[in-house]
């Protein structure tokens, strides 16, 4: 399924694998670096433009200094001011033209990013989609991307800017007057270091603050899902008494944040207001002495306002940037994970098949401990056209055995083989369309009816589509009970169908495709008696034509497959038909049967 | 996992409005927010005001600083150092005081903010455990919207007051003061700014009108990317089944390749906007220094004036605008305020009696004496529902899904009161009763066994707060659940995860059971799951079930042959009405609907 995926992720994926990064910043730093120049480009035009800006009060001085003395020529401020004029005009079109081009690169390198980040996901076997929480990855892909694009695209052209504003400023300053600049110069580095140090502190209490947020949101949410268990039990005054912990302790950080917030406040405030009340009494007394113009000493005031902002701006930066090197971990640490269940160099087609399958001493474990298998020494060999029903216990590898069929997993030890191929031998799409696949997941995409049917299958006819819901008994459902029929729109995943009616439709979308092996993965547990006898009487037109294998909770249903495997911790236990294993007095099935008893209560 | 989503969605579209003027929000918030210590209330108010006051004379210290200390006009330097002097310390005090007065305000606000964070949660927390069953299960009622009320809305009206609900006033003074004051140093600098900042806003307005057309579609183009993305993510297991990764891929590609357009596209416009903002405030600089400079030069201004005016300004300006920003806020936090406040305001419908008695030692006979039950009048529910259930007598109530089953046992433990007749435990009309006291006569056993995120020691006590450790192995042991419980890796101490995903459906019921168990009670009502749980389990809650049942009165609503066959009499209700009782023999020797039933269930698909 490779070459198609993109060449560039293809590329950057090889590059990643095979080169050590110092750290995962410098892995997300080269997406921005595959645009170099346009980059370099942003920075460097950022820094002239911020330099540019600065003169604007550097010129107000002089422009004063005429204007209020009347001896001087008013013309000369004209002068001045087109030079301002001049300047400006150039300051707004270097800003036009780097803010476009920043976007443009910005724009590219989030969607490279993220259509990275997607790329791999969809690459990874089942495994690691169990090892990753699917709310996890999500948050990774939006939230954090989220994160990173004002990072990449805004934050860290605006640090660089800052900084040249800020050392600028200063240079500026020490040309107008050096002793007054020496005394703003002076005041930075104690507020800069509050203004960090601050920061510092309220990193953990804010962290620990939303912690106590998200117990509480958790809080309040098992209260209201759970609300019939706490009212069958009149546990109300319990939960409030619970509640109340929690919203105390929420409240408790809450306060903690303004302590710390009412007492740093303040010392910022008054360093920023001490440097300003010294410059304007010695300035003050150095125009008095006439030591500097007037003019001088307001562009000073200026400028000194220009040069304090950028610190509250750069000790945020840094303050913030132990969080985006956490998020450049996360991203990266998915953007470099390693494919487990890969398709072979060369993988051949796999031909239409008839639907023979064989089990050959397969073992199977979900974390490769060689010491636990899930799955221990399976044989088994079903017949094109076989019906098959496996029994056990959950957790006794009933949906392990099946999802290896379609190589969602890899088998530890020992060969599974489709129509005499082995399934690592032919390319995952060959073999998949041939396997229709109903999970528990009932889960169904927000598009219409129609294109969730033909989910497996893009190019199908109505025609098709029709007859696989009517396989599924959903037919009559969506032509009589939805508003627009095939064409209506299924709601955010499927919100608006009942359990039953989702599972439906996966069937009639497993269908679809027309498979020749068929898993039912416990497809029918949610639809009610009546439905499920109308599911089955159609299936029996379904199963005649394909190999099937069917997990289900309803020993009912079991009775008619060609073959019932029963598995016990992993291993099977019995195979055989129905009449054979009821013959088996000592056997599981037997026992089941017999102790729900559903033959004698008829 | 599949309902976890569905409310993350419905999270974020609750679009509900409620007809409440803007004081009659503030006037009940204020009811329910019940601050108690009134006076920081007053205190903030005398800081706001003070910082105020302070604010407007600020700037004038600096004009006499200049005019009058350092000597006034060009060319006749006359200064009064001594004045210097005084004002430098002058501005010293504004400035400390000034610091002062903003860590109190500060502090209160948030403070103020806070507590009605925390007041606001409790009272709607305690006030969703005061409504009934019928609130709760309300259709429009998910528990993503009631989520949000408690976080969300809670959160908006927290950030409403800190952000300055108490601050408006003192804006308002301070635009005012600065606009008097800035006519009071120089009327003809005012009217020349004054003539100059609106045109500057309107170039500036003109421009973001246009581009916030851009921002629209921008933003929804970025909720499309998330939204596929989302889904993706959820149903990569199903598009890895159907191998259908590159049709995947290139359907996000496009709508991601939208985006990126569309970016860039609203890029090109704003890359316009600040240039020529730039340019439009130099040139609005230029022609207001040029007039200040003017009118220094004709002695109709003085410099120190010019100064103070500048401040002005800011003065002016900066309070203007975060009285904007802040009425943009005020309009959410009017809809998260009014969505609240309905919630407050509503009643529970199921109350208790003044004089209800407590229910003690009571044998368990039950009788439902013609009792209807309906939303609507012509829309009855149940309709003339007769039943006596006698002492340890075990009922199973058999029929389809919306028969009125539910309903039924709901009417028992008084989650909803019937329209007419009543019900009676042992002579008593439960509306007599107490309700903690009528709940703790019954064990509910529900289709969706809830388990609390927690250990498994903690969910079973949940039937019995102060059982200890010895009672609760005790009653896992009664109904088998206790060998599975050792079995993992933490026992009794494993924690069950989120709404206890981390056990199997048969293994929740099982702690379900120990935990309607341990509570001992009289009426055990038991609404079984439909068919989530294999054949194997099934064999082990049947015995458990056995234990759970004996010596008690039971009403189930039964899906499974074993529950059923072995109760003392099968109900069947269909359409709200009871149409057939009796043993399990009886019924299908009558072969009525019972038997169909039973025929649907149990018999072979595969045979004609």
């Amino acid at each position: 399924m490779g070459e198609d995926l993109g060449e560039k992720f293809l590329e950057r994926r090889e590059k990643f694998l095979n080169t050590e990064y110092k750290s995962s910043l410098r892995q997300i730093l080269s997406y921005l670096w595959e645009y170099e120049t346009p980059f370099l480009f942003v920075l460097i035009s950022g820094i002239i433009q911020s330099i540019l800006f600065l003169t604007f009060p550097l010129f107000l001085g002089p422009i004063m200094d005429i204007l209020i003395n009347p001896s001087e020529l008013i013309s000369d401020v004209f002068l001045i001011f087109v030079i301002i004029l001049f300047i400006q005009m150039i300051v707004g079109i270097i800003f036009g033209v780097r803010i476009f081009i920043n976007r443009v690169i910005g724009a590219k390198v989030i969607n490279n990013l993220r259509n990275d980040l997607f790329s791999t996901i969809q690459i990874m076997s089942f495994r690691w989609l169990d090892d990753n929480k699917t709310g996890e990855l999500i948050s990774r892909t939006t939230s954090d991307i989220n994160n990173l694009k004002e990072f990449l695209g805004n934050n860290l052209q605006f640090f660089v800017r800052q900084l040249t504003t800020f050392i600028f400023s200063f240079v500026f300053l020490f040309i107008i007057n050096v002793q007054l600049a020496t005394f703003v110069l002076i005041t930075s580095p104690p507020l800069f270091f509050v203004l960090l140090r601050y920061r510092n502190k309220m990193r953990p209490v804010y962290k620990k603050s939303r912690e106590t947020y998200a117990d509480l949101t958790h809080k309040i949410q098992e209260n209201i899902q759970g609300v019939q268990v706490v009212k069958s039990f009149a546990r109300e005054d319990h939960e409030i008494k619970k509640f109340t912990r929690v919203n105390e302790r929420f409240f408790r950080d809450s306060m903690k944040i303004i302590k710390l917030q009412a007492t740093f406040d303040p010392i910022i405030y008054l360093i920023d207001n001490i440097a300003f009340l010294i410059v304007l009494l010695m300035g003050g007394f150095f125009v008095f002495i006439d030591h500097i113009s007037f003019g001088d000493l307001f562009a000073f005031i200026l400028l000194m306002n220009f040069s304090v902002e950028p610190l509250y701006y750069i000790s945020r930066f840094i303050g913030n940037m132990p969080q985006i090197s956490e998020i450049c971990d996360r991203v990266t640490n998915i953007l470099n994970s390693k494919v487990i269940v890969e398709e072979k160099k060369g993988a051949l087609e796999l031909p239409p098949i008839k639907g023979e399958i064989e089990f050959r001493n397969v073992y199977f474990s979900f974390n490769d401990q060689k010491d636990h298998y899930n799955l221990k020494d399976i044989n088994l060999h079903v017949k094109p056209g076989e019906n098959v029903a496996i029994l056990g216990a959950t957790g006794s590898g009933k949906t392990a055995l099946v999802n290896l069929i379609p190589r969602f997993y890899d088998v530890s030890r020992g060969e599974i083989l489709v129509d005499g191929t082995n399934i690592k031998d032919v390319t995952f799409k060959s073999l998949r369309s041939q396997i229709g696949h109903v999970s528990q997941d009932r889960l169904l995409f927000s598009r219409t009816i129609k294109e969730n049917i033909a989910f497996g299958k893009r190019d199908l006819g109505l025609r098709e589509i029709q007859e696989a819901a009517i396989s599924s008994n959903i037919h009559d459902f969506i032509e009589e009970e939805l508003p627009e029929k095939y064409e209506t729109r299924v709601s955010e995943r499927g919100t608006t169908l009942s359990g039953g009616e989702k599972q439906r439709m996966e069937i009639a979308r497993a269908l679809a495709i027309n498979p020749k092996i068929l898993i039912l993965d416990d497809a029918t547990s949610s639809v009610d008696v009546d439905t499920e006898y109308l599911i089955q009487q159609h299936f029996k037109k379904v199963f005649e034509k394909r190999t099937i294998f069917l997990i289900t909770q309803r020993l009912s249903s079991v009775r008619n497959a060609d073959k019932i495997v029963v598995l016990d911790h992993g291993e099977i236990k019995q195979v055989g038909s129905h009449e054979e294993l009821i013959g088996q007095k000592t056997g599981i099935y037997y026992k089941l049967y017999s102790t729900l008893r559903i033959e004698d209560r008829r | 996992m599949e309902e976890e989503h569905e409310e993350k969605v419905k999270l974020t579209s609750i679009k509900e409005k409620y007809d409440l003027t803007l004081l009659q929000v503030i006037r009940k918030l204020y009811k329910y927010i019940k601050i108690k210590n009134r006076k920081n209330v007053y205190l903030l108010v005398f800081f706001i005001f003070l910082t105020v006051v302070f604010s407007w004379f600020t700037p004038l210290i600096f004009k006499i600083l200049i005019d009058e200390g350092l000597g006034g006009n060009y060319g006749a330097p006359s200064g009064n150092l001594e004045l210097i002097f005084i004002l430098g310390i002058l501005f010293f005090i504004f400035t400390v005081v000034g610091v002062l007065s903003r860590i109190v305000q500060g502090y209160i606000i948030s403070k103020l903010a806070t507590i009605t964070m925390y007041n606001l949660r409790h009272e709607l927390f305690v006030r969703f455990q005061e409504l009934g069953l019928d609130y709760h299960e309300g259709k429009d009622k998910t528990a993503g919207k009631k989520i949000s009320y408690l976080t969300n809305d809670v959160d908006t009206i927290q950030e409403l007051i800190h952000s300055g609900l108490l601050m408006v006033i003192g804006n308002i003074f301070l635009i005012f003061g600065a606009l008097i004051l800035m006519f009071l140093l120089s009327w003809q600098l005012s009217l020349v700014s004054f003539i100059i900042a609106p045109s500057t806003f309107l170039v500036g307005s003109l421009l973001f009108k246009k581009a916030r057309k851009y921002f629209k579609e921008l933003r929804d183009r970025i909720s499309t990317v998330t939204s596929s993305l989302d889904e993706s993510i959820m149903g990569m297991r199903i598009i890895h089944s159907f191998a259908v990764e590159q049709e995947n891929l290139s359907e996000f590609k496009n709508s991601t390749k939208l985006e990126r357009e569309t970016t860039i596209k609203a890029g090109k416009l704003m890359a316009f906007i600040p240039g020529l903002i730039i340019f439009v405030i130099t040139i609005a600089l230029g022609i207001l220094f040029f007039t200040a400079g003017l009118l220094i030069r004709e002695g109709l201004m003085t410099q120190g004036s010019l100064v103070a005016f500048i401040f002005y300004v800011f003065q002016f300006f900066e309070p203007l605008f975060s009285l904007i920003s802040f009425f943009t806020l005020l309009q959410n936090s009017i809809a998260a305020s009014a969505r609240i406040i309905q919630i407050l305001d509503q009643e529970a419908s199921i109350k208790e009696e003044e004089n209800a008695i407590e229910l003690d030692g009571i044998n368990g006979i039950i009788e439902y004496r013609d009792v209807d039950f309906f939303y609507e009048e012509n829309n009855p529910i149940l309709k003339k529902i007769n039943i006596k259930i006698e002492e340890k007598e075990r009922l199973a109530l058999v029929g389809y899904t919306g028969a009125g089953k539910s309903t039924i046992i709901k009417l028992l433990s008084r989650f909803y009161d019937p329209s007419n007749g009543c019900i009676e435990i042992d002579g008593i009309d439960i509306r007599m009763v107490k309700i903690e006291s009528l709940r703790q006569k019954m064990g509910i056993v529900l289709q969706e066994n809830f388990l609390f995120s927690g250990t498994i020691m903690d969910n079973i006590r949940y039937g019995k707060l102060d059982a200890s450790d010895q009672e609760v192995i005790q009653a896992s042991k009664k109904v088998s659940a206790h060998d599975f419980i050792i079995e993992l890796e933490n026992g009794y101490d494993t924690e069950v995860g989120e709404r206890g995903n981390k056990l199997s459906g048969g293994e929740r019921q099982l702690i379900a059971f120990a935990r309607a168990l341990i509570a001992d009670p009289p009426i055990l009502i038991l609404d079984e799951a439909t068919s989530s749980i294999d054949p194997y389990s099934e064999l082990l809650i049947q015995q458990a079930l056995e234990t759970l049942l004996k010596g008690r009165t039971s009403i189930s609503i039964a899906h499974r042959l074993s529950t059923i066959i072995n109760s003392d009499r099968i109900v069947v209700v269909d359409q709200g009405k009871i149409i057939e009782q009796g043993t399990h023999q009886d019924l299908i020797k009558q072969g009525g609907f019972y038997h169909h039933l039973y025929e649907m269930q149990f018999r072979d698909p595969f045979k004609t």
